[in-house]
């Protein structure tokens, strides 16, 4: 057991020294999870809101309270700018629709049922017709709103009212349609809003507070309710290309065992090994060991860098250790069967990367499994590579319970187990 | 301390070593001497227990088959191939080997420091082995050889490529090693390294054994008779003579004042011998 304990810690302080093996097992496998992370995706994105422009070309009292009260609105991301920028912003399809107050937006508010209506111009590329919709909605919502402070603080009313009256009161005769009734209904708002004050202030003790908007009579009351959407696939990009990458660490790492054993052989070191006392045996499994541990580290590594920083957190941690733990054997076994078909470093190298290429291809190591034709699927079920990634994808975000993480576990464990056996069988008939 | 008996050793059709039987004594410096393709390489190999011989036995020191770990850790082998972790330094080598040899930890420790000042690398210990020459290499094999303390030492061709300081330099190491009553079996074609260093020697070729003596018994048995060389102004007159003192007397008595002042008495090397043995030079 010391023997083996020894080799191991030889060769993983060899595989480390080595810079062209350290950039393969630990460096290009996070360059393959980052950028193809990010082409698929990132992070995620958080709640989606609406990407707006807003210009305010009346700078009155109103339109600042309409413009604020479109920032305060929790489905929109609001950029104040110019008029032209904003058009720009929609060209580009930066923004989703660009508003525009325009002068006299602010005079405007101050009437109701009579005169110029206060208006605001939308800018939205004709073919969003959903995002248009929904932004003429939440402006009309907006508009609503002045409305329903009327009713909702009857001091405030009562000042708009009284303004309105007067306005109304000395307009010409016959130059606002309805006027004489216009005037009544106005008088009778006041009337109505200054008991609607005088109660309030009975209910409140006196107090003079502005009720909460949400007070009073609206138009229209709303409720929402929370339905949060079931989630089928990962939340983000990383969590496909972050097992990927862990892929690419792996065949690493088991080709460089594999190719270290036709190096011991051509170098002489195999023959000092084998007149030692230590059993041929104690080679092969230090070599395992050193590869298990080189496996075990480049995946905990990945994972560490996935999880603390590109949101490649486990579903469930224990089973993502027993992945951590099951994957590695399955690699320890081909690395041995790679090893065995080759006396030189170049025969060992040229048929591993002969057969895992492929393997990585079919199993997902290089397109997800998740985009793959049904067919293309089917057939990955040869792969090793394919196992591996599902034991991974099964504890971070296919939710896997345990017994279906048996499937995948057991499968890698039989690969290895059957095809060490099978190279250091071949391995050993090498060495008579 | 190591007896092959009827080795033989078959790769297909080709038979590399041919019913070699031989003995070594304890503290003797054994060599087998042979040119390229001899064999050499091939007995050592099956005297460390690492390749099975076709047919016939070895026994080491009297405890049986060196296939077994126990009697393989009684022996120390420095290959033909250099067996170094160039990416490691001599330091961890040493170790490395060591525990491979099941060495306890504080033994070992001094024991690499006794094997690196063996062969004069202890200025150079931390450093890695890629960064070392050729003759430095060499003599790192010959101290992972040595570094259990091993009763029976097979150096398998120690000085190939090695520069004549640091030739001379292992040879000093071996002859402190014979000092210290270790069994070496020194396998070589350089005729005067076994000269030089081998108590007896055994020429093979072919896989066979073709002759085993001291030295002196193989020069004088198959070596040919001693040369008197006279030289004159015409040149050189070599007369091969059984007894060249006789002989020198004879030709001053001849010539009178015309004898040659300069002379030599060459005596037959082993390069004669292996002549008179195979019929061709060993460097053929």
């Amino acid at each position: 057991m010391a023997a083996v304990i020894a080799i191991a810690l030889k060769d993983l302080k060899l595989l480390f020294r080595v810079k062209a093996a350290f950039f393969f097992t630990m460096v290009w496998p996070l360059l393959v999870a980052v950028i193809f992370g990010s082409l698929f995706g990132g992070g995620g994105r958080g709640p989606s809101r609406l990407a707006i422009a807003v210009t305010d070309d009346d700078q009155t009292a109103a339109s600042k309270a309409f413009v604020d009260g479109l920032v305060a609105r929790e489905g929109f991301d609001v950029l104040r700018t110019t008029d032209t920028d904003a058009r720009d912003l929609v060209r580009r399809g930066r923004r989703v629709g660009a508003v525009l107050i325009p002068k006299g937006f602010g005079a405007a508010s101050q009437h109701l049922f009579y005169g110029q209506s206060p208006k605001v111009e939308l800018r939205v590329d004709p073919a969003r017709q959903a995002e248009s919709a929904m932004l003429q909605g939440f402006l009309l919502e907006q508009g609503a709103k002045r409305m329903q402070a009327l009713f909702g603080d009857p001091g405030a009313g009562e000042g708009m009212i009284a303004g309105m009256l007067a306005d109304v009161q000395k307009a010409p005769a016959g130059s606002i349609a309805g006027q004489g009734s216009l005037q009544n209904m106005l008088g009778s708002l006041d009337s109505f809003l200054a008991e609607q004050k005088r109660a309030q202030a009975a209910a409140t003790g006196g107090s003079t507070a502005a009720p909460a908007p949400s007070t009073g009579w609206q138009p229209i009351e709303i409720s929402v309710a929370s339905i949060e959407r079931q989630r089928e696939g990962p939340a983000n990009g990383y969590q496909i290309t972050f097992p990927q990458g862990m892929q690419w660490g792996i065949l690493g790492c088991m080709m460089s065992f594999a190719v270290s054993l036709a190096v011991e052989r051509s170098r002489g070191t195999l023959t000092r090994l084998l007149m030692s006392p230590a059993p041929s045996w104690a080679l092969l499994a230090g070599k395992g060991l050193a590869c298990y541990m080189a496996i075990t580290i480049v995946q905990a590594a990945l994972m560490t860098i996935g999880a603390s920083f590109f949101g490649v957190r486990p579903s469930s941690v224990p089973l993502l250790i027993l992945a951590l733990a099951i994957v590695p054997i399955a690699f320890v076994g081909i690395m041995m069967f790679v090893a065995s078909l080759g006396t030189t470093e170049q025969g060992s190298a040229g048929a591993g990367w002969a057969i895992m290429m492929p393997m990585s291809m079919l199993g997902g190591g290089m397109v997800p499994l998740a985009v793959m034709p049904s067919w293309m699927q089917s057939l990955s079920v040869i792969s090793p590579v394919r196992w591996m990634i599902v034991a991974y994808e099964g504890a971070i975000w296919r939710n896997f319970s345990f017994v279906e993480m048996v499937t995948p576990c057991a499968i890698l464990v039989a690969i290895g187990f059957v095809a060490f056996a099978l190279g250091a069988r071949r391995f050993q008939a090498t060495l008579a | 301390m190591l007896t092959l008996t009827a080795l033989v050793k078959q790769f297909g059709t080709n038979r590399a070593v041919d019913g070699l039987s031989l003995s070594v004594g304890k503290g003797e410096v054994f060599g087998l001497l042979g040119p390229n393709g001899a064999g050499k390489s091939t007995t050592v190999h099956m005297a460390v227990g690492i390749l099975e011989p076709t047919s016939g036995t070895v026994d080491v020191g009297g405890l049986g088959s060196p296939t077994r770990p126990a009697v393989r850790a009684r022996i120390g082998v420095a290959p033909q191939t250099l067996s170094l972790y160039d990416l490691l330094s001599a330091d961890e080598n040493l170790r490395f080997f060591g525990q491979i040899y099941r060495m306890p930890a504080a033994t070992l420790a001094s024991r690499i420091d006794w094997a690196l000042g063996f062969v004069g690398l202890l200025d150079r210990r931390k450093d890695r082995v890629e960064t070392y020459s050729g003759g430095m290499k060499r003599r790192l094999n010959l101290a992972a050889a040595i570094l259990h303390d091993p009763d029976l030492v097979l150096l398998d061709e120690p000085t190939v490529g090695v520069d004549p300081q640091s030739r001379n330099a292992i040879f000093d190491s071996l002859l402190a090693l014979k000092r210290d009553g270790k069994t070496i079996v020194y396998t070589t074609h350089y005729m005067e390294e076994a000269e030089r260093l081998c108590d007896r020697v055994a020429i093979v070729d072919h896989g066979k054994l073709l002759a085993l003596d001291t030295v002196r018994g193989l020069t004088a048995t198959h070596g040919g008779p001693p040369t008197l060389i006279l030289r004159t102004a015409a040149g050189e007159e070599r007369i091969e003579t059984r007894d060249p003192l006789a002989e020198l007397n004879r030709q001053a008595a001849a010539r009178g004042a015309a004898m040659p002042a300069e002379f030599e008495v060459a005596m037959p090397t082993l390069e004669q011998v292996f002549l008179h043995l195979t019929g061709r030079s060993i460097r053929d």
